[in-house]
């Protein structure tokens, strides 16, 4: 289940790397069980609505309105934001005014609301609390398949690479993910099983899958350089709000510009580390150098020491050979 | 004795300027009390005069050395790199340039943009260096050329300093 870093697919399905304490890792969140998220957040989450739930667990970057979804025409992404960051969270209007304990108890009732009945027994957990959260919401339909009539994609969630197939009931097929294009890797059999994720990826088995990725922020740190260039547009209009780049128009030259941009601070920090590396490295080397040579000087003082008592000295003006006695 | 090349090799002066080599002398550069060390900031208004250098090598040796900045004009983009700032020939050995030939007079550095290298290459003669006419132009210049040119061979000695421009306006 990769994470950060590489790791293809291990299409396994929530709580293995769990990465308490650190809900910003967005592509592990899901992975938490609900304990560690309750832990985490310091409060219960059983009455908690479902909206209130994603938004304290998602940082406040994916800060976005969790648009309610319903009929959405599909391919799009509920949330307008989708230009922005991805990762949005959409679940039907139902369900997000539900309280945690109430899906809970859908999910137990064995999903009244229509899921897949794959779900059925494969996923249940014993208790609320040692469920995924990537289960939980996928019971619970966040991600929905069958409750709500609409095929328009549902769930933006990068989720770490479910196993469950279930999930896939969506359509994500139609939810063409503009990020889609950054992942790298190329659509997947739906039927596959070992989902791939560099990102998190949420990965219906019925559809292509997209790659999601909750938060621009892991993808930068994960590919820099590859998905730059490609993020820059949209990120770029995010984070660069003065320029007239805005106007689409011009947005093709502002993308060479920053893309170029982006090149030359590189390389300048690159450069900027390497000075500072290297006069570190001198420093270092000098001060090794001089200790050493501090060490000798002393011993040799102390062995100079020793030799100059130890020889006995003739009187200078000793003229003839006497059998003077030694010091 | 790798640890005496090693910043060379990180701060990327043994690969832009010169290829790989052993130091087999000791040199010694200092602007008035500041003594250089690899990597060290040293600021123009401190170098507009030539350095003491001090190197170390036997008496019948001749030495070259050569000043040159691969920086020029910004280290972002160097496009007349390097830019030679001094050129001095046939030093003796256990002295320092001002005992040798002059070639091309000391030049301070002046970086417009940017935080330069400013790397100072010491190479042993083979026997006395012939004599060239003046040099037309310092930028352009190619460090590992011009030992090939004059089979000077790998340098003997190297460090560097980086040195950026100074604000302009100080305030009172």
């Amino acid at each position: 289940m990769g994470i950060h870093t590489t790791a293809p697919g291990s299409g396994g399905g929530g709580g293995e790397q769990p990465q308490v304490g650190n809900l910003a890792r967005q592509g592990s969140v899901y992975s938490l069980t609900l304990n560690e998220v309750e832990n985490h957040l310091g409060e219960p989450l059983h009455s908690m609505n479902l909206d209130e739930l994603l938004k304290s667990v998602l940082p406040a970057e994916v800060n976005q309105p969790i648009a309610v979804d319903v009929d959405t025409a599909s391919g799009q992404y509920a949330s307008g934001s989708g230009l922005q960051r991805q990762g949005s969270i959409t679940m039907p209007r139902a369900l997000s005014k539900k309280t945690v304990d109430e899906v809970w108890r859908d999910i137990q009732q064995g999903h009244p609301k229509g899921e897949d009945e794959r779900s059925l027994g494969r996923e249940r957990q014993a208790t609320l609390g040692e469920m995924t959260l990537e289960d939980f919401l996928v019971k619970a339909g966040v991600v929905v398949e069958g409750c709500i009539k609409d095929d328009g994609l549902i769930g933006n969630i990068g989720l770490v690479g479910s196993s469950d197939p279930v999930v896939a009931a969506q359509d994500f097929a139609q939810g063409t993910n503009w990020f889609q294009q950054y992942q790298q890797m190329a659509p997947m059999d739906p039927q596959q099983q070992g989902q791939q994720s560099m990102m998190g990826a949420y990965i219906p088995s019925r559809s292509v899958p997209h790659q999601l990725c909750v938060g621009g922020s892991i993808m930068d740190a994960v590919y820099p350089e590859a998905q730059m260039s490609m993020s820059s547009p949209t990120l770029g209009a995010l984070s660069d709000p003065q320029t007239p780049g805005r106007k689409r128009a011009a947005s093709g030259d502002m993308v060479e510009r920053r893309q170029k941009r982006m090149i030359k601070n590189r390389e300048s920090a690159a450069r900027s580390r390497a000075r500072k590396q290297a006069y570190t490295n001198e420093l270092e080397n000098k001060v090794s150098r001089l200790e050493e040579e501090n060490e000798k000087l002393k011993k040799q003082k102390e062995l100079d020491k020793l030799l100059c008592s130890a020889p006995p000295q003739e009187p200078k003006y000793q003229l003839r050979r006497t059998s003077s006695a030694p010091f | 004795m790798a640890s005496f090349i090693e910043p060379l090799v990180v701060g990327r002066v043994i690969g832009e300027v010169v290829d790989l080599f052993v130091p087999t002398i000791n040199m010694s550069v200092n602007y008035g009390s500041k003594h250089v060390n690899n990597g060290c900031e040293v600021k123009p208004s401190i170098a507009v005069n030539p350095p003491t250098i001090h190197i170390s090598g036997k008496r019948t040796d001749l030495y070259t050395l050569v000043m040159t900045d691969p920086d020029a004009p910004s280290p972002s983009d160097p496009r007349m790199k390097e830019v030679i700032h001094w050129l001095v020939v046939d030093i003796p050995g256990g002295t320092d340039p001002t005992k040798g030939h002059d070639i091309l007079p000391y030049m301070g550095p002046h970086p417009p943009v940017g935080i330069h290298r400013y790397v100072f290459v010491l190479f042993q003669q083979r026997g006395h260096f012939p004599v060239i006419g003046p040099v037309h132009t310092r930028a352009h210049f190619n460090t590992r050329l011009f030992a090939s040119e004059y089979d000077l061979g790998l340098p003997v000695a190297t460090v560097f300093f980086n040195s950026q421009k100074e604000p302009a306006s100080r305030r009172r």
